[in-house]
Order: C-alpha cells, then sequence, then structure tokens
C-alpha cells in the first residue's frame, strides 16, 4: 500500500469542511498548529490500494504573509510538500475562488480542484465547460456536492491519479505583463546567483513574484543582499511606471487572469435577479429590525445553552452524587477515610467538575455551528461591528462576551470564531469581567444580608454594570498597550445563507465537546485534586477535635489545612480590603469554582446547610461585617481571580500559560486595587 | 506632438472605450456584440472602431475574441469615464438639470474639454455639494430667474468613493488608495481596479456597508470603503 500526504485548501464558506468530512468520515484528529492558535484538523482514509492522509489547511482567500492562516496554509504547502493539493472551490462564486488556486498554482505542486455546491451553481443558471477550464489551469477538476456526499470516489479517483501522474512543466500561468515579467526575471537572475538552498526549496518564481510584493516573510528568508538591491530597485521603478504598488498590480492581474478564464469556459443563462439571500438580508440587516432580530436570536442562544443546558447538568450533577454516596455508604467509616474522602471529594467532585460544563459547551457550539452553516454569524457581526468597534473589538466578539454572563468557560472557547489573533486574544482577557453564573450565587448570598429589599435589585444591577464597564475599559486599555498594532481590517465575507446539514452541526459540536475535555479538562481535574489536598492537609491533630460537633471538625479541619493556613497569612494583606481570614479563605477555595465561595464561608461559620437561603449564615455575617465590606466582597468576587476551570480553558485557547497567568494575576491586581479604593473611600463617608 | 496626436482618440472612438470599460468593469471582458447593443450601433462599425483602438494599444483585440483593456488603455479609459462623470454631475448637481438630461448632455458635451475646464467644473461641483446652503441659495436662483423646477441636488463630487455610494448604486473601481495590509486585502477579495460594486445596505448603526462585488456579497467598514475611488455610473 503506498502513502500520500494530501493538504485541503480553499477558501472561508467554500464547503472545505464538508468535503473533508466526505473524505475522511469519522477518522479525524484535531488539534492546534504549533504555537498558535490556529486549529489543525487531520483525517485518513484508504483508498483502493492508498492510504490517504489529509490535512485541512485554514480557510484563507489569498496566501500573504498578512494573517497567520495565510501563512500557515502557505508554510504547510512549501515546507511540507504535500503530494497533491485539493483546492475546494465554490462554483457559485467562481472568480474569487479561483483567486486562491492561481496563487497556489505559482508553489508548483500537484493540484485537484473541487467544484463543490456545484448542483447551486447550475441552478442559478451557470454552465460550466469544465474539460475546457481544466486544460486551461491544467488540473483535474471533479464537481462534488460535499454536503450530500456527492463525487466522493471521482475526487479521490482524481487525487491518486495526480499524485501518481509525472509532473510537466506548466504551459498557461498567470502572466503579470511586460514590465513586471522583465523585473521577475531579473530577481530570478539574481537569485540564481545566490543561496541555493532557499531557491531549491521554494522555486525561482514564486521567490520572485513573494519578493516583488515584498512579503515580509520571504523578504526575512532571503539574506543574500544583491538580491533584495535587485528587488528593491524593481518596486521603486515598477511604482513609478505604474503608479501602484507592484503588489496590487499584481493581484489586479491575477484577477485579469481568472476573468479570461472564466469567460472562456461559464456560460450564464440567467440574469442575476433578486436571489433569496438578498430578500432574508433586507430584512436581517436592515436598519428597523436589524437590531431586533440580533438581539433575539442572541437571547435564544444564550437561552439554549444555559436553560436547556442546565437539564443534562442537573442529571450529571445527580449522577455523581449518587456515585459519590454509593461510595460512602458501602467504606465503612475509620477505614482509611482520607482515601474515600479523596475519591469521593477529590476524584469525583473533579470529574464531575469538568464534565458539568460540558453540555454547555456542547449546545453553545452547536449554536454556533448553525449561526456560522446557515449564515447568520456575518451578519450578526454586520449589524453589531459599529458598537464593538467603539471598544477595539470586532463584532464578532459580542457572542462570547454575551455567553460570558453564563460561563467564562466555554465564551472563552467561543472567542475561536474571532480570526484575528488580537481580537481574540483581547477578547479571551476581559470575559471573566461578564459576571458569570457562579457568582450570582455569591451576591444572592450577600446582598440580602446587607441592604434593604428595595436596595437589592438596584444593587445587583450595579455590579452587573461594573463589570461591563471594567470590561470596556479594560478592552480598550489592552487594545492600547498590550494587543497594540493596526485594527485588522473588518471586509468580511457575507456568504449566502444556506440550510445547514445535521451532520455538519453534529461533527462540529462533537469535535469542540472532545477538545475540551481531552485538553481543559484534564489541567481543571488535576487543579481539582491539588485543591482538595491544600483543603484537606494537614489534618488537625485528634485532640482538638475531641468532644466537638461534627460541623466544628470541619470549621477547625479547614483553619488547620493549607488554605486556611495560607489564609490566615494573607490576613495582613486584605486588612487594608476590609476582609479578615476568613473571606481569604473562601475566597482562596473559591478559585476552584466561584460557587465554592459560599459553601467555604459556611464550613467557616460552621453553619448546617451552607447555603445561599441559609438566613443563620446572613446573620452571622451581617454581626461581623458592615454593608460597606459586604460591598467590598462581591467587587473582590467580581474582579478577581477567575476559577480555575477559566484558566484551564484560557490555556488551552491561547495556548500559553503566559496569557492564562496574564489574565488570572492582572484581573486579581486589578480587584486588588479597585477595592482597596472603594473600601478606602468608602471608609471615609460612610 | 506626432506621438501625442497618434494616441489621441475621436469622440467616436471615446465613447468606444468608455462602452468597453463598463462592459469589461461587469463581465471581465467585452464582445463585439456587447458593446454594439450598449452604444446602439451596428456590429460592422464596432470592428472598424476596435481596430483604431487596437492599433493605438488601448485595447486586446483579435477578430471573433473577446476584448481586453491594455494597461493603458484602462488608465485611458478611466480618463474618459471620470470626466464624463464630472460633466454630468456637474449638469445634474449644479445646473439642476434632470438625470436622463444630464447623462445624454455630457455624452454630446465631454469630449472636447479639456483637462483645464474639468478640474474646475469637479472644484465647483464638489463646492456646492459641499455647502448645503449654497445649494439651497442656487436652486432658488434657478428656479426665479430659469424657471426649473426645484430638484433636490443630487450631487457628486470629484472623488467619489465606495462610502459616498448610497444603496443601489453601482460605480467601477479607479484605484484602491491605502497601503499595507488592508490594501492588499481589499484586491485579495476582489475590489480591484476596473471590478464594478455595488451598494447594498447600511447596517442599522450606519456602520459597516454592504457591497455586492465579482458576484458575491461583502462587508466592509466605511474608513475602509472610503479607500476605494471609484466612478459612478
Amino acid at each position: 500500500m503506498k502513502s500520500i500526504t494530501v493538504a485541503l485548501a480553499g477558501n472561508p464558506n467554500s464547503g472545505k469542511t464538508s468535503v473533508f468530512n466526505l473524505l475522511t468520515g469519522a477518522h479525524q484528529h484535531v488539534g492546534n498548529y504549533p504555537g498558535v492558535t490556529v486549529e489543525k484538523k487531520e483525517g485518513q482514509c484508504i483508498h483502493r490500494d492508498w492510504r490517504i492522509t489529509f490535512v485541512d489547511l485554514p480557510g484563507t482567500y489569498s496566501l500573504t504573509a498578512y494573517s497567520a492562516e495565510e501563512l500557515i496554509a502557505r508554510n504547510h504547502i512549501q515546507e511540507d510538500r504535500p503530494d497533491v493539493v485539493v483546492d475546494v472551490i465554490d462554483a457559485s462564486n467562481l472568480e474569487r475562488n479561483l483567486y486562491l488556486a492561481t496563487q497556489i498554482m505559482e508553489m508548483d505542486v500537484p493540484m485537484v480542484l473541487a467544484f463543490n455546491m456545484s448542483d447551486l451553481a447550475e441552478r442559478r443558471g451557470l454552465k460550466f465547460d469544465l474539460d475546457q477550464l481544466s486544460r486551461l489551469l491544467e488540473m483535474r477538476i471533479v464537481p462534488t456536492v460535499g454536503n450530500k456526499s456527492q463525487g466522493r470516489t471521482e475526487l479521490l479517483d482524481a487525487i491518486v491519479e495526480t499524485a501518481g501522474a509525472e509532473r510537466r512543466e506548466r504551459i498557461h500561468r498567470v502572466t503579470y505583463g511586460q514590465e513586471i515579467e522583465d523585473k521577475l526575471l531579473q530577481i530570478q537572475q539574481a537569485l540564481d546567483r545566490s543561496d541555493g538552498d532557499v531557491v531549491a526549496r521554494y522555486g525561482r518564481r514564486w521567490l520572485a513574484i513573494k519578493l516583488l510584493e515584498q512579503d515580509e516573510d520571504v523578504m526575512s528568508k532571503v539574506h543574500d543582499q544583491k538580491v533584495l538591491e535587485v528587488v528593491g530597485r524593481s518596486v521603486v521603478h515598477l511604482r513609478t511606471i505604474l503608479g501602484d504598488e507592484p503588489e496590487i498590480i499584481m493581484a489586479d492581474r491575477r484577477y485579469g487572469f481568472i476573468s479570461g478564464a472564466c469567460q472562456e469556459t461559464i456560460q450564464n443563462s440567467v440574469e442575476r435577479r433578486h436571489d433569496i439571500s438578498d430578500t432574508i438580508d433586507a430584512v436581517v440587516t436592515s436598519r428597523v429590525l436589524g437590531l431586533p432580530i440580533f438581539l433575539l436570536l442572541m437571547y435564544v442562544v444564550f437561552f439554549l445553552t444555559f436553560k436547556i443546558g442546565s437539564y443534562p447538568m442537573g442529571w450529571l450533577e445527580a449522577f455523581f452524587g449518587m456515585l459519590a454516596d454509593a461510595i460512602t455508604s458501602h467504606w465503612s467509616d475509620g477505614h482509611v477515610e482520607w482515601l474515600r474522602s479523596l475519591l469521593v471529594d477529590g476524584v469525583i467532585g473533579g470529574v464531575g467538575g469538568v464534565l458539568v460544563f460540558l453540555p454547555n459547551i456542547l449546545l453553545l457550539f452547536m449554536a454556533i455551528a448553525l449561526l456560522e452553516d446557515t449564515g447568520y454569524m456575518a451578519r450578526a457581526a454586520f449589524v453589531i461591528d459599529r458598537i464593538m468597534h467603539k471598544i477595539g473589538l470586532h463584532g464578532k466578539s459580542f457572542i462570547p462576551m454575551l455567553i460570558g454572563f453564563g460561563c467564562s468557560v466555554p465564551a472563552i472557547m467561543a472567542a475561536r470564531i474571532l480570526d484575528n489573533r488580537r481580537n481574540q486574544l483581547t477578547t479571551i482577557m476581559v470575559i471573566p469581567l461578564m459576571s458569570c453564573g457562579a457568582r450570582l450565587t455569591i451576591y444572592a448570598l450577600f446582598i440580602p444580608a446587607f441592604f434593604p429589599p428595595h436596595w437589592q435589585g438596584p444593587m445587583l444591577w450595579l455590579i452587573y454594570l461594573i463589570g461591563i464597564a471594567l470590561g470596556i475599559v479594560a478592552a480598550k486599555v489592552l487594545r492600547l498597550t498590550v494587543f497594540r498594532g493596526e485594527t485588522m481590517p473588518f471586509v468580511m465575507e457575507l456568504p449566502p445563507y444556506r440550510m445547514p446539514t445535521s451532520k455538519g452541526v453534529l461533527v462540529h459540536t462533537w469535535q469542540r465537546g472532545w477538545l475540551y475535555i481531552r485538553k481543559a479538562g484534564t489541567v481543571i481535574l488535576a487543579v481539582s485534586i491539588a485543591l482538595w489536598f491544600a483543603m484537606n492537609f494537614p489534618k488537625p491533630p485528634a485532640d482538638r477535635l475531641e468532644g466537638r460537633s461534627a460541623q466544628e471538625a470541619r470549621q477547625e479541619g479547614l483553619r488547620y489545612s493549607t488554605v486556611g493556613r495560607v489564609g490566615l497569612a494573607v490576613e495582613p494583606l486584605l486588612r487594608p480590603l476590609g476582609f479578615d481570614w476568613r473571606v481569604g479563605t473562601a475566597l482562596i477555595g473559591s478559585v476552584a469554582a466561584k460557587e465554592l465561595f459560599v459553601s467555604q464561608l459556611g464550613i467557616i461559620y460552621a453553619v448546617e446547610s451552607p447555603d445561599e437561603e441559609a438566613p443563620s449564615l446572613r446573620e452571622q455575617l451581617r454581626a461581623d461585617y458592615t454593608p460597606l465590606v459586604g460591598f467590598c466582597v462581591m467587587l473582590f468576587c467580581l474582579v478577581s481571580a477567575p476559577c480555575i476551570a477559566t484558566v484551564a480553558m484560557t490555556r488551552q485557547e491561547t495556548n500559553s500559560w503566559g496569557w492564562a497567568l496574564f489574565q488570572f494575576f492582572g484581573l486579581t491586581a486589578l480587584a486588588y486595587v479597585l477595592t482597596l479604593l472603594v473600601y478606602q473611600v468608602g471608609r471615609l463617608w460612610l | 506632438m506626432t506621438f501625442e496626436s497618434a494616441k489621441s482618440l475621436s469622440p467616436s472612438l471615446e465613447d468606444y472605450l468608455q462602452a468597453i470599460f463598463w462592459t469589461v468593469a461587469a463581465k471581465g471582458t467585452a464582445r463585439a456584440k456587447d458593446i454594439a447593443r450598449q452604444l446602439e450601433v451596428k456590429a460592422s462599425s464596432v470592428t472598424g472602431a476596435l481596430q483604431a483602438l487596437a492599433q493605438k494599444q488601448y485595447v486586446h483585440y483579435q477578430p471573433y475574441e473577446a476584448v481586453t483593456l491594455t494597461a493603458e488603455g484602462f488608465d485611458e479609459a478611466t480618463r474618459v469615464v471620470q470626466r464624463h462623470s464630472i460633466v454630468r454631475e456637474f449638469f445634474a448637481g449644479v445646473l439642476r438639470l434632470n438625470d436622463a438630461a444630464a447623462e445624454e448632455k455630457a455624452c454630446r458635451m465631454e469630449h472636447c474639454l479639456g483637462a483645464d475646464v474639468t478640474d474646475r467644473l469637479a472644484a465647483l461641483t464638489e463646492f456646492v455639494r459641499t455647502r448645503p446652503e449654497v445649494g439651497e441659495e442656487l436652486s432658488r436662483l434657478l428656479a426665479e430667474q430659469c424657471r426649473v423646477a426645484d430638484t433636490p441636488g443630487r450631487v457628486q463630487g470629484k472623488s467619489v468613493t465606495v462610502a459616498d455610494l448610497r444603496p443601489g448604486q453601482k460605480a467601477a473601481i479607479v484605484a484602491v488608495r491605502s497601503e499595507g495590509a488592508l490594501a492588499r486585502r481589499l484586491v485579495d477579495m476582489g475590489l480591484g481596479r476596473g471590478a464594478l460594486v455595488e451598494v447594498e445596505g447600511i447596517a442599522p448603526a450606519g456602520d459597516p456597508i454592504r457591497i455586492r462585488i465579482r458576484g458575491y456579497r461583502l462587508a466592509l467598514r466605511r474608513s475602509e470603503a472610503a479607500a476605494i475611488s471609484v466612478v459612478g455610473r
């Protein structure tokens, strides 16, 4: 059996993913390209006596050095040299899709065109002379309909045939006009006299083209000063006689080549008339209805993720509760009790803590897949971009920020929909400031404890608004400092509305869920268990627990544990905020999960049922703290250290512990300064 | 000077060049029968004109093949089309002629105007456009003196960009005035010279806008659209 590697290239929205699913079925592996957050998908299939490995390149419109995705796609083709590159083309949008093809052609690699969604194009009245186009482009062209599983065998046949075929020099290629071609030739001659290594790897003509385009990546790889001098002179000369940057003229000429090819091979039997997408857009992006429809759909996404998600979450919690009970009841008392506790509270609690987010993530990504596959996602960004742009973000940042009000973990994962790294990072950093559902349990305990009924509603609003305001300010500040740089062009395709397929949506949803469990899940589990140790060890000596009730024993245990000791040790640091060791200990415990803050306080105060309804806990709090301190605790919980699940997710999505820790300590520092200010200023007034 | 005259065009050839420009903008290339239909002339006269234009190296032309503009031809066509648009906008915006009359009279008059005149017309039109109070005063004057019914000042200045177009308007791109990543991105997406754009709508908050280009839909912010110079049809 012969093995070959095939790279799948194509524009976003060309149906590349559905062709990839069609070719590889369920045999897929999702990961990241090393060092970046761009997703890397691989899959395999066996066809006749060939074992074919498919690499799904990021969807791109071009192959410049301006974006990470384009660089990755290009470097993969140039450096890993796949045996065949399959370019997936949306047949109903041929000109722009072929633009990428002309650039891959220039890299001199065997190619096959998958003429996708050819059924749609034909229904629109387009007739293709594929034989003629195939002769012109010198490659096999196979009509496919990815979401209806048509054209698989033909495409695979074309791939193995192309892989086995003898390589020939191209006859047709994009010619850039006399002036530019002259300069390309001069640069190629200069290259011939210089470092043979780079030339051998990338090819003379491609290097010359990229040098003339002043491609930063290629410029940095060519070290010969003589070559760079020739390039510099050529660029200046062309700029003068053509009146524009060579790269712009060259892009124009590629479209010229495509127009020529299309003219000869496409017949359009119907004049373009209003299609269904125009009609939908006229409503969905209209001045009057655009925003209401957007808000309604965002509400549906939120509702689906958290309201519907709460049922399976409940089942999961019940299941793990039962499991824990079963172990506790079968494990006789006094028999290595710490191991039982580790198993029940540490491991089962930890696994449960991981899986409890899964329903949210699956449902959210199902909603996102639906929005993306129908084509609405681009419209959502279009409608809200003006407002998001004001705070230095992209229209698409809205969804992750909104989901942040439910839970930061799926929200951070949702920031994947942003295709610019700086936008994605900024969004991830500020998401924890959107007050999540878990923090609501803290407010629910504190607000009624310290504020009269008619102040309770406004108080809750105030906390949420502070979070939003801080998020806006933080995003703005980050864009001006850490993530400074040219705002990326918005320029975004509005794909035609399409009916999503259940298979596409399910595959997408499942891949996200699995990625979460495999990557973030393991970190969450490990830290949960570590935290369990810190909360339970060292154990107080047996004589200190004598004659105490169960609650008092737990209280003593926590005070004696690592967490309790740290809480006590940091008390001097927390004093200026108005907090004592009890709040400190609960805060440390709440790093595992924000809602744990309440149960930790319960243990510390040794109350019987430590939940937010417990009047005794509220009364004790009221006795020990002023309303100002109560407010400060809420403020600190809102802003400070995101929970470990969030840290793990940030680590996964940014692919760096650096950013995860920056977020963790940055937000904690912000919380500290802010609370300090509020408490100290507040004390003067109240 | 002999070189100049070899390159200069008769009014009728200028009309042909404009027709080719618009057909290429819409379809990528032009066939003789498209041009004949647009100018309402016989196919046989088109052949003669195309040969003349090919001789001046403004178009690539072989009998029975589609016509495309040379780089030089594109620049010349842009000049002619822009001049036409300046004269038409002056008639419509300053003299308050209705659209059809402005178009027709511009067609007849444009050929004899040099850059010295069109530059001033463009400046004047721009002046009226950017000062609504002047426009109103002008309308009142024309209504009194010439009994011109008041038509709203539909005026475009000299440097029109995609950001200036209203929904439903079509225009051809003449230049992308930006640098680096944005310029390249725009051209990569097909917003290069000669392409036809149509503004389809505007977001509820007034920004971004959505356009149609090369048969697909694209959204871009006004600040980005302002980098794309066009001539209106």
